[in-house]
């Protein structure tokens, strides 16, 4: 464990001092701001744009983390020959896969967390015109923390998705492209399915419908992680779900570091 | 009495095309004895780095295998007993000297005030203890060379693996490293270094192993191959020629 933690605290570090990190956070800074000039833009359904611009930007900043920070970072151990020296040391590679991820995933907490309550402040200052965020349709602290935590989960699923593609590919290019593309696939295919099982437009199987379900659920399904719907229109949402929600994705998380250290301890490091 | 470094019938072949395979170490058996320096010579594309590799665990041989005191080096463990210094070290750019021996003190389980003291004095005989908190991406090669070398020997191990340890280093630095590796040497370290630098083998090795196209094609005593004739690199330039001579048809 103690390797473990002493693999997390020098991933840590590195992203503290990453100058990539100054471009995201200058970046998010300027669109926070932005967003207070937005939502003066709107005379109707204020709460729903402030939120919406609110958190899209929280998903922005926290993709630029996963994929130029994180992915950055690993591919540069994987593919430059770092990790040999992290190896040469009587550390075996499960525990630098699951050290590597502590440590990405400690930052990105850190991070979701500042990028949160930066959503919450320009969301605040957003609705002043209204009354403020207490004016919103049944807002609820909770279930702001609730989307924040969801979005920060769907992060953290990206993220070991990278994981998995740095080991399997050569190029950091090459993970950060397959990366983006089942980031795309797991927020589309649930919409996807709701147009089929409509059916106004395309009429298709049963079946196929039933079996796109479940390729979204294995893909990841990141629809499922956005509530912010629900905290800007004051839609009910179970505990029950939020519960399955965490389940689903920490179980996967699992999974893919499983198959990604399975993969590495195959793998010829130099 | 156990080898601190045994090869053992090691075999290892890469892939390349798409079913053809490369053989880069044939049958390889060494034993390197407790307390000697041994130099691991050959031409470039010899095979020498692959047997480094697999002696650390990085690279999984197709038969036969690698064991450091006894301990196969396909488990971590045996990675307690090494030192390891690459030709080219990839260092975390954005820590400091400091944080760096710190971690590989950590990694080696040696205790916070031990490696507090060890660092200092490392970074002080190596002529880094003024940039010990600047970032690694400051350092110059020759530098980060150094801080490799101090790295490998902050846990004190009792077995060093160094490939190319003059790789990068101006004159001043090759003294310097020559020195730290004879002193390792009266310590009663064991030393299996590569390098391409004959003159440091044949000033520092007790033994030698000659590899050549992944085959072994001396291994012994130092002086014993220089023999008659004047230095090593005369022995050791005749030995592959007399080895190409022989494999044209």
């Amino acid at each position: 464990m103690n390797i473990i933690w002493l693999l997390s605290k020098i991933t840590f570090k590195q992203g503290i001092r990453s100058k990539v990190l100054y471009g995201i956070v200058f970046l998010s800074f300027i669109l926070f701001v932005s967003n207070l000039f937005i939502t003066q833009l709107f005379s109707l359904e204020i709460e729903k744009v402030a939120i919406d611009v609110g958190f899209s930007i929280l998903s922005l900043a926290g993709l630029s983390i996963v994929f130029f920070l994180g992915i950055g970072l690993l591919s540069k151990d994987i593919h430059q020959k770092n990790i040999c020296m992290v190896i040469c040391h009587p550390i075996s590679r499960w525990q630098y896969v699951a050290g590597k991820f502590g440590g990405l995933s400690l930052f990105l907490v850190v991070a979701v967390a500042v990028l949160g309550a930066f959503s919450a402040l320009s969301l605040w200052m957003g609705t002043a015109s209204i009354g403020g965020i207490q004016a919103l349709r049944n807002f609820s602290w909770l279930m702001l923390f609730a989307t924040i935590f969801s979005k920060l989960l769907a992060l953290l699923i990206i993220l070991s998705v990278g994981f998995l593609f740095t080991v399997v590919t050569t190029s950091g290019y090459l993970t950060m492209l397959l990366t983006f593309v089942v980031y795309i696939i797991g927020n589309t295919l649930d919409t996807i399915i709701k147009i089929l099982v409509k059916g106004e437009f395309v009429q298709a199987d049963i079946i196929f419908i039933k079996g796109l379900k479940c390729v979204s659920w294995i893909f990841p399904n990141l629809t499922a992680f956005d509530l912010k719907i629900h905290l800007a229109y004051g839609l009910p949402y179970a505990f029950s779900n939020l519960l399955w929600l965490c389940t689903y994705g920490i179980t996967y998380i699992f999974l893919l570091l499983f198959a990604t250290t399975a993969v590495l301890h195959k793998k010829d490091l130099c | 009495m156990t080898s601190p470094i045994s090869f053992q019938k090691l075999n290892k072949s890469f892939s390349y095309g798409y079913f053809k395979r490369h053989l880069v170490l044939n049958n390889i058996s060494l034993n390197v004895r407790e307390g000697e320096v041994f130099g691991f010579l050959g031409p470039n594309g010899a095979g020498k780095s692959t047997a480094i590799n697999v002696a650390l665990g990085f690279i999984t041989p197709d038969n036969g295998n690698v064991f450091i005191n006894g301990i196969s080096a396909l488990l971590p463990e045996s990675r307690k007993y090494v030192g390891y210094l690459p030709e080219h070290p990839n260092l975390y750019d954005q820590l400091s000297a400091m944080e760096l021996l710190e971690f590989c003190g950590h990694a080696s389980k040696i205790s916070k005030k031990t490696i507090k003291e060890r660092a200092i004095l490392l970074l002080e005989r190596l002529d880094l203890i003024s940039f010990k908190h600047r970032p690694v991406r400051t350092y110059s090669k020759g530098m980060k060379q150094r801080l490799g070398l101090a790295m490998a020997i902050i846990n004190d191990p009792p077995v060093l693996i160094l490939d190319e340890p003059m790789s990068g280093l101006d004159p001043m630095g090759r003294s310097l490293v020559t020195n730290i590796i004879l002193e390792l040497k009266s310590n009663g370290k064991t030393i299996f270094f590569s390098s391409h630098i004959l003159n440091d083998v044949e000033k520092l090795c007790d033994s030698i192993a000659i590899i050549h196209k992944g085959n072994i094609l001396y291994n012994g005593r130092t002086s014993e191959f220089i023999g008659s004739t004047d230095t090593l690199e005369s022995a050791f330039v005749s030995l592959i020629n007399t080895t190409h001579a022989e494999d044209r048809p």
